[in-house]
């Protein structure tokens, strides 16, 4: 797309206060995960603590932010790392962005309410965030839970137009997607971003986990006493098998910047 | 070399948004290294002074040295363009002035390149303005501005209330100032800088600020989108006419 020389002169201006914070092609981005869709109950925080999670047993340094007003059940759940946002007011826009915009080699997290997602993006568009954060050294990773809804389908397609430079990863989990196949509405633009699977978790154990105050990270280390020996063994096992899940993307990942490098 | 350039920004009414256009202007200019200067003539302290100090000159318009200083110079300026911030009510004045002192016909010469940014108010009454200041026009380049920077609602207007009025000037031009989130406003404000300085996280001394990364993303987006509106209206290449191909021009329109 050609652009002006207007656009040329701000961009360059843009790009002279980001140049200082960038980071060399060798260093490995810092994640920073978006979990977004445009429905309710889609498992969008579900997922967001599962990954809070991944990244937190994996050195414990995320940031993560809970963009659902008025419920911000990431940020009850985790408390600790968790800092509740909104975007309605400009103050609150500038709280957030201007955090999320320091890269301090934490991993970042938002956990975006289905009622923010258009108003979250536009914002991200009108101040070119994306383009910001992956200068400043980010990996910009938007997880979007799939589902066969043509709204769902609509928005992923349009997400992955409007935003070529962030990775779209669709994620199929089993509980939401109860056994149907939506393969061929989610095609992936790369290699790394093959979806990424959830498998269902046993209803059992879904109401343990709910209860569990301590983070899955440490389940795997120290099985919890307040259930029973088996359901804590198999708690293990499911999450084991998840975060296995997220290591392989973040691999594939690497992978592929690893080949990028290679050929420039 | 380029023959001077003069634009004129003002309105009869107070409050439009003049010198945001004004500021503008000066940074779009600044951006594509066209020499500016400035005069503001809100004495005696003058608003866009605050934003380029540099580059602007408060002046009194009523005053005959202050005219003087401005139109005198134009030729021995190292600046090829003048952009003037006219304040409110003085308008209808500023060109009844600069046509007593032949400065209108000058331009209709082709000596001059004169355009005048006229920023219209939301109600209709803004309207009536143009009928008092296109008498004065000649053959300046008329750019009417809606000013939505306010968030301003043009609720009196309709389109065929607003063809019967720009009817009455020849080839009026139109151009829309986009709405900046009001937070950025005040903050650019208060930083008193240029926007581009703003956008570039800097002081008006050149050294590095702490400005906002939301704010400067909307300021940027912002001025994008009115430079656009400049970049549509051929302004480099209205103020760079050459004085060469105006010469060829010249005797024709001293003809007519």
């Amino acid at each position: 797309m050609s652009t002006s020389y207007s656009d040329r002169v701000l961009a360059a201006l843009h790009d002279s206060t980001l140049a200082a914070t960038s980071v060399s092609r060798t260093t490995r981005p810092t994640p920073f995960y978006i979990i977004a869709s445009p429905r309710a109950l889609c498992g969008k925080t579900f997922l967001a603590l599962l990954m809070a999670d991944y990244l937190f047993q994996d050195g414990g340094n995320v940031d993560a932010y809970d963009l659902n007003p008025g419920e911000y059940a990431l940020a009850a759940c985790r408390p600790g790392i968790t800092t509740k946002a909104d975007l309605s007011t400009t103050p609150g826009q500038i709280a957030l962005f201007d955090r999320l915009i320091a890269n301090e080699g934490k991993a970042k997290l938002i956990d975006l309410g289905y009622s923010l997602f258009e108003r979250f993006f536009d914002v991200c568009e009108q101040i070119e965030f994306i383009e910001a954060v992956r200068r400043r050294g980010f990996e910009v990773i938007i997880l979007f839970p799939a589902e066969p809804h043509p709204s769902a389908t609509a928005a992923y397609e349009h997400m992955q137009r409007r935003f070529p430079h962030a990775v779209l990863v669709p994620v199929l989990n089993e509980a939401i997607l109860k056994g149907e196949r939506v393969h061929e509405s989610y095609q992936v633009d790369r290699e790394s971003a093959a979806a990424l699977q959830v498998p269902l978790m046993p209803p059992v154990l879904k109401t343990y986990a709910d209860r569990l105050s301590q983070s899955l990270a440490h389940v795997r280390a120290q099985l919890p006493t307040n259930m029973p020996k088996s359901h804590a063994l198999e708690l293990r096992s499911w999450t084991r098998g998840v975060f296995v899940e997220f290591r392989e993307f973040e691999l594939r990942l690497t992978l592929e910047k690893l080949r990028t490098s290679l050929r420039t | 070399m380029a023959k001077p350039a003069v634009l004129i920004v003002g309105a009869d009414k107070g409050g439009v948004g003049k010198t945001t256009v004004s500021r503008t202007l000066l940074d779009y200019f600044a951006a594509h290294q066209i020499p500016t200067r400035a005069f503001d003539t809100e004495a005696p302290k003058g608003t866009l002074k605050r934003f380029y100090p540099d580059a602007s000159e408060i002046v009194d318009m009523n005053l005959v040295p202050d005219q003087m200083k401005i139109f005198d110079t134009l030729s021995g300026s190292h600046a090829s363009v003048t952009v003037i911030d006219v304040r409110a009510g003085l308008l209808s004045p500023t060109l009844q002035s600069l046509r007593d002192i032949g400065f209108i016909e000058a331009a209709k010469k082709g000596q001059i390149t004169f355009g005048v940014f006229h920023i219209l108010g939301p109600t209709i009454t803004s309207l009536d303005e143009i009928s008092e200041t296109a008498a004065y026009l000649g053959d300046a380049k008329y750019f009417m501005v809606k000013n939505f920077i306010n968030n301003t609602h043009y609720f009196q207007w309709d389109e065929q209330t607003c063809s019967a009025y720009f009817k009455k000037v020849k080839d009026v031009v139109e151009i829309t100032i986009p709405k900046l989130n009001e937070m950025a406003c005040e903050q650019v404000d208060l930083a008193s800088v240029p926007y581009l300085s703003f956008i570039a996280n800097k002081k008006l001394s050149g050294d590095a600020a702490s400005y906002s990364f939301v704010l400067r993303g909307y300021v940027r987006h912002w001025l994008g989108n009115v430079w656009a509106e400049y970049d549509r209206i051929k302004l480099t290449d209205l103020v760079a006419a050459r004085a060469q191909a105006d010469s060829i021009q010249q005797p024709r329109a001293a003809a007519g």
